[in-house]
């Protein structure tokens, strides 16, 4: 037992090295640096900057600084913050208190509660309660955990039973034990409880997948034919060995929670490690940022190690002491390794030559990236499509006889025609404010004289942004006019039809909902395409090739798969942002999503493609003498089409919901452009809670059901293809 | 051709008729259409035919182990000790399952549970029908040594993949065993085995048999093993007895086709034939 925690622990020194050196690097090219707000300001001295300078050590190169920190951190000393100015292992202290608190409390409630569920429904399989049950699931998977906790917010402001965010009441202080605990609780309550729903959903689909394979197993049969009970034979027999593969997912699951609670620890104005991460990158806090980062990682590291820990308690066919094939050096070997080894050396050294040219060449260089990615993406988009195009001739007839599968394509097709044609459709640009009408309540339509008109509303209280109608005021539509399908026929260029309310500056959200809808739409398309071919690429190459080339592959995946992949976002999104101007800010998220999205995806196609090289046909193609472009194209990819059209149905939501976090944290899309996750953010306003301007949760709603139909859909088409496909 | 009186029989089978359904609502696929047989005090009867014959899910339904309506549909009379099988609830009929009539099956691997060890499953039935007995771990040591097993501590403790495919099939009728039943269906208890480990488990069964008068319901498509082991033969072909009597008369004298075709397959050592036997079915259809 030990020796195997002495393994784990060795084998994770390497990567917390690669993380910590990565979280720098990042760090490092974001321009600017702690001391960034001082020099701006005029009354702090040229020297006192520069004395800051030296002592934090920011004048030499990164390489010098880099070591310091290593062999400060390898003496116990994380630093000391900046912006909080404290040490920083004590404000890790507090913070990795507070985050263990709500993870663990979360992944508990998540379990206690998905392993009833999941089981009654396999039981009760295809009657009222599972699908009820389905209904749920799909639910929580599709809604943005920030979305959710704004309503969690707006219900706490509302009904005035939680409290809405922080750790502690103001006067928690002076609060006896007992109401100090109970103040705790109650602050907890709303995070954990949005946190537990969010991963609740998964865990019930694989408790219900699971136990519905384990209650046909032969052993079930022989514990019933011994004569025991239907409810000793499930809650035991079967119980115990569903299970297990639930308890291999612990590690992911607090993966996900770490990452999920940046935002709702941002929503809910909670002290965790995630806001803390957050900040720091922002303000550069050097130290913090790879303290906390570092804490992520072992935080992660120790939860797979306990659920391997709990695995091997739980199903005694496993055991600890496995280690894993070790590879054999011999000089073929250490060739090919120095080729790699070369051929990253000059992908860091371009990119460090770029970084330190003229602008000019700066310039040229991005562009030349730009076009590189701009033409990968098309690529992949065409290769994307025309699979889809070859599947859904095949697979189009059995979705009819499927209505959610096919209600949801039919809901997925009107959305992107609108986004399409958002132009035509939507009556006003995004931009277009109106001071006047600011939180304009959606208008109301009346028929008058066999046409449609628009009720027209007076501000009565620009305080509470309240609005009245005007009895008789109303001004009748006019269609297909102008390039637009409807708009005001009227000469006043301040009146306007608000169908969905209008935000704080009084532009219309229903337009803002269209153009942002392009963004969210297209993102994911984009987003997988990129994703897909390269996982197929890595991990198709990876496991026909094996050995070194798998070798390296795999470490490569396991390495990004290991961050915390919303801290990468951050990262990555901070470093490279201020290259970009704001236009080329959606090119930019696509790609770190997909460079953070494609590590999972070729896994398992390295997984698929290794099964697929021991087939004989795939010999029979070798031994013909085709060439490994061909196998992969030819046979390879047609194999693997069905499975990577269902994973990237049911990864698109993925891209949208990343994009719209991004956005949420104010990291993504800009103002004045409109995309869903920005405008979330514009409600995130106490006065908006307070005073019930629901319609800025629109967005959110939208998300919802665009994340939800690909969800459907892809669940149809996986039950189309092969049900059995484990997803 | 009935021999045994029916008064006498332990266990009686009239018309058992089984249908599967595969869709809710859908169509009923008869696959079992009423069969008729019985079992003495202490008899051999081997129910043998190719896969796919209604043999395993005629023995599973005896004690109502098939899935419940509406997905299978099960009629007919099944008489244990003047007992009806069939229309008895759950609950009085789990005190039959394992007490007085118990199973082994195919394949040990499957078979055990993969996370409880040998001595918690055994226990696990000794406790369910004898509550008040003492020592339950001594009775379980007793049951495996009883088995052939030399080391019955070691594999009380140990986990089924720790076995070999032998030693769980051993434990599997220990399980069995242990509970003393009057009947043992034993539904391919030697196919996923090797052709020396197969040896070993029909003899334990002989002597086992031989020392507690116990009856078995032996499942095989295996006409080889039924010779020297069986009182009687059932030949089932596609949900039908097709032939039944002594084992001797079956082998000597068959009367049905089929039989004859199976028995046709067994291959002989010495045998100068240059390819194996098939089953004609196409011939055997046009003939019945």
């Amino acid at each position: 037992m030990t020796g195997f925690f002495a393994r784990r622990l060795l084998s994770a020194i390497p990567l917390l090295l690669g993380i910590s050196l990565l979280a720098f690097l990042l760090m490092y090219l974001s321009p600017g640096d702690s001391l960034s707000e001082a020099r701006a300001s005029r009354d702090i001295s040229q020297e006192f900057i520069q004395q800051l300078e030296q002592e934090r050590g920011l004048d030499k190169p990164w390489y010098v600084q880099y070591t310091r920190w290593l062999k400060k951190t390898a003496t116990g000393d994380f630093g000391y913050s900046w912006t909080y100015k404290t040490p920083v292992s004590q404000l890790l202290g507090q913070r990795v208190v507070a985050t263990l608190c709500l993870s663990v409390c979360a992944l508990t409630l998540a379990w206690v509660l998905a392993i009833p569920l999941g089981v009654l429904s396999a039981i009760k399989k295809d009657k009222l309660f599972d699908r009820l049950a389905a209904l749920f699931a799909y639910s929580a998977i599709s809604i943005p955990s920030f979305f959710l906790a704004l309503l969690g917010v707006f219900f706490a402001a509302k009904t005035g039973w939680l409290p809405t965010g922080g750790r502690t009441a103001l006067d928690h202080d002076f609060l006896p034990p007992a109401a100090q605990a109970w103040d705790y609780l109650k602050h907890l309550a709303l995070p954990v409880l949005i946190l537990a729903i969010g991963s609740v959903a998964g865990m019930m689909r694989v408790m219900r997948a699971n136990f519905l394979d384990d209650m046909q197993a032969q052993y079930a049969i022989t514990a019933r034919a011994k004569g025991l009970s239907y409810g000793r034979v499930m809650f035991v027999h079967v119980l115990r060995n569903a299970i297990n593969p639930l308890i291999t997912s612990l590690g992911f699951a607090l993966s996900g929670l770490l990452s999920g609670s940046v935002l709702v620890e941002n929503v809910l104005n909670y002290p965790g490690l995630g806001q803390l991460i957050y900040d720091a990158i922002v303000r550069k806090d050097q130290d913090v940022v790879l303290a906390a980062v570092m804490m992520g990682c072992v935080m992660l590291l120790i939860g797979n190690m306990l659920a391997d820990l709990l695995l091997a308690m739980s199903d005694p066919r496993i055991r600890l002491e496995k280690s894993s094939a070790s590879l054999r050096w011999d000089k073929k070997r250490f060739l090919s390794l120095g080729k790699i080894a070369a051929a990253l050396l000059l992908v860091c050294g371009a990119g460090l030559g770029v970084y330190h040219a003229t602008p000019g060449v700066q310039k040229i260089a991005l562009y030349a990236l730009g076009a590189v990615v701009v033409g990968a993406g098309a690529l992949c988009v065409g290769v994307l499509l025309w699979m889809i195009f070859k599947l859904f001739a095949r697979l189009w007839r059995p979705l009819l006889k499927k209505p959610l599968g096919f209600a949801s394509l039919g809901v997925l097709l009107i959305l992107y025609l609108l986004a399409l044609f958002a132009d035509q459709v939507a009556p006003y640009p995004a931009q277009l404010p109106n001071l006047e009408k600011f939180y304009h309540p959606p208008t109301a339509l009346v028929w008058q004289e066999g046409k449609l008109c628009v009720q027209q509303y007076a501000l009565t209280d620009a305080v509470t942004a309240s609005y009245e109608k005007m009895p008789g005021q109303t001004i009748p539509l006019k269609w297909f006019s102008d390039g637009k399908l409807f708009s005001l026929d009227t000469q006043d260029t301040q009146a306007r039809v608000y169908l969905l309310g209008a935000d704080g500056t009084g532009r219309d959200l229903f337009s803002r909902l269209l153009y942002g809808a392009r963004i969210s739409l297209s993102i994911g398309l984009v987003g997988i395409s990129i994703t897909f071919l390269m996982g197929f690429l890595v991990g198709g190459l990876a496991g026909y090739f094996g050995g070194l080339t798998d070798f390296f592959a795999m470490r490569g995946v396991e390495f990004i798969m290991a961050i915390p992949s919303l801290y990468l976002l951050l990262g990555l999104r901070s470093a490279l942002a201020p290259h970009f101007d704001s236009g080329q800010m959606f090119l930019l998220i696509i790609l770190i999503l997909s460079f953070i999205g494609w590590a999972g995806t070729a896994r398992v196609i390295r997984g698929m493609a290794l099964s697929l090289r021991q087939r004989p046909y795939v010999l029979a193609a070798q031994a013909c003498g085709a060439s490994t472009a061909r196998i992969l194209v030819k046979h390879f990819l047609p194999n693997l089409a069905s499975y990577l059209l269902v994973a990237a149905t049911l990864s698109i939501p993925g891209y949208i919901l990343g994009e719209a976090a991004l956005s949420f944290l104010g990291l993504g899309i800009q103002e004045p452009s409109a995309s869903w996750g920005l405008m979330l953010k514009d409600a995130q306003q106490l006065k908006i809670f307070m005073l019930g301007f629901w319609w800025m949760f629109l967005p959110g709603l939208a998300i919802f059901l665009t994340v939800i139909s690909f969800n459907l859909l892809g669940d149809a088409l996986r039950d189309i293809i092969d049900p059995k496909m484990k997803l | 051709m009935n021999v045994n009186e029916p008064s006498t029989a332990l266990l009686e089978v009239r018309d058992l008729r089984i249908g599967f359904r595969s869709r809710m609502g859908g169509p009923l696929n008869e696959v079992v259409h009423g069969v008729s047989f019985s079992i003495g005090k202490g008899q051999v009867l081997a129910v043998v035919g190719e896969s796919g014959s209604g043999k395993s899910v005629s023995a599973l339904s005896l004690t109502k182990l098939l899935p419940s309506p509406p997905a299978c549909e099960v009629s007919g009379t099944v008489r244990y000790g003047g007992r009806e099988l069939l229309g008895m609830n759950e609950r009085a009929l789990r005190e039959i399952r394992g007490r007085h009539i118990a199973y082994i099956f195919q394949e040990p691997s499957t078979s055990l549970n993969p996370v409880f060890t040998i001595g918690w499953q055994i226990k696990e039935a000794v406790n369910l029908h004898f509550p008040k007995k003492e020592n339950v771990r001594a009775h379980v040591e007793k049951a495996l040594a009883d088995v052939g097993i030399r080391d019955a501590a070691r594999v009380y403790d140990a986990y089924p993949h720790e076995l070999s495919g032998g030693m769980q099939q051993r434990a599997m009728i220990a399980m069995a065993l242990a509970c003393e039943p009057a009947i043992l269906v034993a539904d391919e208890p030697t196919t996923a085995l090797d052709v020396t480990i197969q040896k070993q488990i029909l003899d334990l069964l002989k002597t086992i048999r031989r020392e507690r008068e116990m009856a078995v319901l032996l499942i095989t498509h295996n006409f080889g093993i039924v010779a020297d082991f069986a009182d009687e033969v059932a030949v089932m072909f596609r949900g039908d007895i097709v032939e039944r009597g002594k084992t001797a008369d079956v082998l000597k004298n068959p009367q049905h086709p089929y039989t004859r075709a199976l028995i046709a397959c067994i291959p002989m050592l010495g045998d100068t034939r240059q390819r194996l036997t098939t089953i004609d079915h196409a011939q055997l259809e046009a003939l019945s």
